[in-house]
């Protein structure tokens, strides 16, 4: 719910490098969004071209990569995913029950490209 | 002069960074290529654009990082003061208003405590919570489903006092944005009453990833729920295993020692 408020403060950020860089249009930006992160990039997705109205990210391209959710077996110290997140499904590599969920919380403007 | 190539010949020429050909001398002041931006520049006294080259500039920034440096400076306003703040995060209705209340009147006259309460409308919880001797601030954040570091700071200076020790922030209800926006707390604390199930954590892992201490409340209505409490301790330890977990009823008044001694414990390290 709170990816408009995302999207308004990434259309401000880049705002503020083109202009550092004497650019004036915005042809795509890149983020990183790690699955701990709290934002649907989907979401994010759908609330940049609203933000982005009447600024020159107006029409930009956004490119998410999104980092997925996992888990970390215990036993054999692999990292693996789950299907739906079920938490009662086995290692895949050794079979022990055990594993902790990991992730990244990153939110991150890779990059910007502008002319 | 051409800015690119130098020239100042009065013939076609092409460069390589801009696909149109120049035609020296000519008169093309207001021209218009292919309807791209272009960067002005003078040949021979008449004026025409370049295109500015596409070019990818590396950032790496955090994408909150406004909300971050805000939030650095609460902290550290906080901490000048001597306060211990607290951002308690929960789904609505998991009893955050009223472990409040009853945190109050056990704190009052011994902890000079603050609260921020966040909520959509109305100041029905900062009401519920006044006449405990605690300074009660409410902000309505209208539609937003989060507090976050600006708004708070904008309230902090009228509701700490040089007394205070402790600041409870008690987020909007919601479980999901709240995790993603620091308001410079010293810790964060997220409450799971026993009606929302035992396997909440892993449906909404980030706010109790995030948490220091998870409080379980509600726990006089396990008689009368299907509330596997092993079920809900494994789902917490998969998702936080760092956590602490105090199993409460704010109603009853079980576990709240717990919780009263871990605030004891807390404001000693502010000083």
């Amino acid at each position: 719910m709170h990816e408009l408020s995302i999207a308004l403060a990434l259309v401000e950020q880049v705002r503020r490098i083109a202009e550092k860089e004497s650019a004036t249009r915005i042809v795509s930006i890149r983020l990183r969004v790690g699955a701990l992160s709290g934002v649907d990039a989907e979401a994010l997705s759908f609330c940049f071209p609203m933000a982005a109205r009447e600024s020159m990210a107006e029409g930009a391209q956004l490119i998410i990569d999104s980092e997925p959710l996992r888990w970390l077996c215990l036993a054999c110290q692999q990292l693996f995913t789950l299907d739906n997140n079920q938490p009662d499904q086995l290692c895949p590599h050794c079979g022990a029950p055990d594993h902790h969920l990991t992730g990244s919380d990153d939110l991150i403007l890779e990059s910007v490209e502008m002319s | 002069m051409c800015e690119t190539c130098g020239c100042g010949e009065a013939l076609n020429h092409f460069h390589p960074d801009h696909e149109h050909l120049h035609d020296h001398p000519h008169d093309h002041a207001d021209h218009d290529h292919d309807g791209h931006f272009h960067g002005e520049h003078s040949h021979d006294g008449h004026t025409h654009f370049h295109p500015p080259p596409v070019r990818t500039v590396r950032v790496e920034n955090d994408l909150l990082a406004f909300n971050h440096a805000l939030a650095e400076a609460n902290r550290l306003w906080l901490k000048r003061q001597h306060v211990y703040a607290i951002n308690l995060i929960s789904s609505p209705g998991s009893g955050k208003t009223l472990l409040l209340e009853k945190t109050l009147q056990r704190l009052q006259g011994r902890i000079a405590t603050a609260v921020i309460v966040g909520d959509l409308q109305t100041d029905l919880d900062a009401q519920r919570l006044q006449g405990f001797g605690a300074r009660v601030k409410q902000i309505e954040t209208v539609n937003a489903c989060h507090l976050d570091a600006e708004r708070v700071s904008q309230v902090l200076p009228g509701v700490i006092n040089e007394e205070t020790r402790l600041l409870f922030i008690e987020n909007v209800g919601n479980l999901v944005c709240p995790a993603a926006f620091d308001l410079g707390e010293a810790e964060r604390v997220v409450l799971l009453s026993t009606p929302e199930g035992e396997d909440k954590p892993l449906k909404y892992p980030i706010p109790f990833r995030k948490a220091s201490l998870v409080l379980v409340t509600k726990t006089d209505l396990i008689p009368h729920l299907t509330f596997q409490r092993d079920r809900c301790m494994e789902a917490l330890r998969r998702v936080n295993p760092a956590a602490s977990i105090i199993e409460m009823s704010a109603l009853t008044g079980d576990g709240m020692d717990a919780w009263i001694r871990h605030l004891e414990q807390a404001i000693r390290q502010v000083g």
